[in-house]
């Protein structure tokens, strides 16, 4: 399986090639263009070996199910684009054994044998009432592709590192962590945000956005009809 | 630098970008935020300019709310409220509109 | 997918052409693509209502009768044709076009082909294009259509734009593409709408003419295909918990 990531920095797609027998698992709808001998099956579970265990797929989020896409190639050579909703960059992680905890909106894809778990709740149920933030867990083996709203950079974590939550895309979990509300919280919820960061200890990576999507949703939901 | 926030009239609550407007005044840089693209243009006259599309302007500008093509075309245009800006000066314009983002995304739902 | 190729429209923050008809410059490209037309007397620009950014005096904007953008869509729906403003210069002017989304735009010179747009593509066209907007209305739609589609022919500029960027694909062996992403395409293709089965489940948001629903077209044949990067679907199923709710009673 190779993938590029094309048209970046602020709408990037990511291009995949399948070969026979290949396969890669997207969150629904995020299916752009693809080559005419692509399968695709929605998941619940994955079928054939190789792991790839799915958790906590009927989850609800927001009124919808967590669904997820399998694609396979009937033949070689394959290519498939896919995009996350909103606008921004993405980035490739490669999982080797370790657990990469993503948030909801920024998983887009990951390879046939890496587990997804949408069950994580290490952050709490208090916190992220689930209204706009859900958080996967990937483990194995495989690639993880992230998307960001807005930028995405990377942060080596070798001690300590604070964000504020609306801007984390995922993190390793050799990393400890621990949420606090930020220094001005007031501020935080004037601007829209939930006012809440996340300290980070220990070693590992976490990747991050320029931008903060319930920040955005909370400035441009007003604007438009009722649901 | 100081900022001054400034009563910016009724007209510009009807044009719905909000009561106020910041001043800003000193030397010194300024960083502004806007939806899409700023790009400028200089005014020896008269522009109409869309209120959705306006971030900033030098006060040597003045500001009227009018309508795009007599009212009504203006009714039934989609441009909505426009504004007029007359004098000589700078105006700062972002090339997207929150107005026009909202609209796009409600013309989809039903 | 071997022989189609993928070029992500040109990067640079401004583009014209010297094909076009009218002296244009499409400048904030990629992201925030905007349309600079400089009109000279007597010269004329059709746009999507609720695209004027800005223009100077000398310039006269004329609406078609009953438009306005915020319509609900569901009304276009009927066989109607397209609705434009009017702007015509009396002197040297400029007119800014500005869609709704976050996205690039394309100019295209038609001289006596076709182009197939979708309807939310179009920003504006030059004098001598035709464009015609005939669908099927909302039976055509939830029989499977999923496409809304204006062709637009003669000699003439047309810009089109879409949310995202925009990829130019050449067809050559077969493409897929999901309904919500396609902005434009050559008329020499062949196309057929149909709900690819395991795509999607159903949503409880009720929207139109969006993405990520198992509607896809199926080109074949040879010419371009103009693809965004971003859709309307996926983005109101994100932008939906944000939005105001109902209140009961």
């Amino acid at each position: 399986m190779r993938t590029e990531i094309l048209c970046r920095p602020a709408a990037s797609v990511a291009r995949i090639t399948l070969d026979e027998g290949e396969s890669i698992t997207c969150e629904v709808g995020a299916m752009i263009a693809m080559s005419t001998s692509l399968g695709v099956e929605t998941a619940s579970r994955k079928r054939g070996g190789g792991g790839g265990v799915l958790k906590g797929l009927k989850r609800m989020f927001a009124g919808e199910s967590f669904f997820l896409n399998h694609f396979t190639a009937k033949t070689n050579n394959q290519s498939l684009i896919i995009g996350p909703s909103l606008l921004g960059d993405i980035v490739s992680h490669k999982l080797t054994g370790g657990n990469l905890v993503v948030q909801g909106s920024s998983w887009l894809a990951s390879g046939s044998d890496v587990e997804i778990d949408a069950t994580w709740q290490g952050f709490g149920k208090a916190i992220f009432s689930g209204e706009t933030m859900f958080w996967v867990k990937c483990s194995g083996t495989g690639d993880v592709l992230l998307s960001s709203f807005g930028a995405i950079y990377e942060v080596q974590v070798d001690g300590a590192y604070t964000v504020d939550t609306g801007h984390i895309v995922a993190f390793e979990d050799t990393l400890g962590f621990s949420i606090g509300k930020s220094a001005g919280s007031w501020l935080g919820s004037f601007l829209g945000g939930e006012g809440l960061v996340c300290k980070f200890k220990g070693r590992g990576k976490l990747y991050c956005q320029s931008h903060n999507p319930p920040s955005f949703g909370k400035l441009l939901g007003p604007l438009l009809k009722a649901r | 630098m100081k900022l001054t926030a400034g009563w910016a009239g009724f007209g510009s609550y009807i044009g719905k970008e909000g009561l106020f407007r910041l001043k800003a005044s000193g030397t010194g840089k300024l960083w502004f935020g806007a939806y899409g693209g700023i790009f400028t243009r200089e005014i020896t006259g008269e522009l109409v300019v869309d209120t959705g599309h306006l971030v900033a302007y030098e006060p040597t500008l003045k500001i009227h709310m009018g309508m795009a093509g007599g009212i009504f075309s203006s009714f039934f245009g989609g441009e909505g409220l426009v504004s007029k800006i007359r004098g000589e000066g700078r105006v700062y314009l972002q090339s997207r509109s929150m107005g026009g983002l909202a609209a796009w995304t409600n013309a989809h739902l039903y | 997918m071997t022989e189609t190729s993928f070029v992500h429209a040109p990067l640079g923050k401004t583009s014209t052409s010297t094909e076009g008809k009218l002296a244009f410059e499409i400048f904030e490209r990629p992201d925030f693509s905007i349309l600079g037309v400089k009109l000279r007397a007597g010269e004329k620009v059709f746009a999507e209502p609720g695209a004027m950014a800005t223009m100077t005096p000398g310039v006269q904007m004329k609406s078609g009768f009953r438009g306005g953008f915020g319509r609900s869509v569901g009304r276009l729906f009927g066989g109607e044709s397209l609705l434009v403003n009017t702007f015509t210069a009396s002197q040297d002017s400029e007119v800014t076009l500005a869609p709704g989304p976050a996205g690039d735009m394309v100019h295209h010179r038609l001289r006596g082909g076709h182009l197939m747009l979708q309807r939310g593509a179009f920003v504006a066209h030059s004098d001598g294009i035709d464009i015609s907007g005939k669908w099927q209305g909302a039976k055509g739609f939830f029989s499977g259509q999923g496409l809304v589609l204006l062709k637009a022919s003669g000699d003439g500029d047309v810009f089109f734009n879409a949310y995202g960027a925009i990829m130019e694909i050449d067809v050559v062996d077969g493409l897929v593409v999901d309904t919500g992403y396609v902005v434009a395409f050559e008329d020499t293709l062949g196309y057929k709408v149909s709900v690819m089965p395991g795509l999607r489940p159903g949503s409880k948001i009720k929207t139109f003419l969006f993405g990520g629903e198992g509607l896809v077209v199926d080109f074949e044949g040879r010419g371009k295909v103009w693809v965004q990067t971003r859709d309307v679907g996926p983005f109101l199923r994100w932008v939906t918990p944000f939005r105001p709710q109902k209140s009961r009673g």
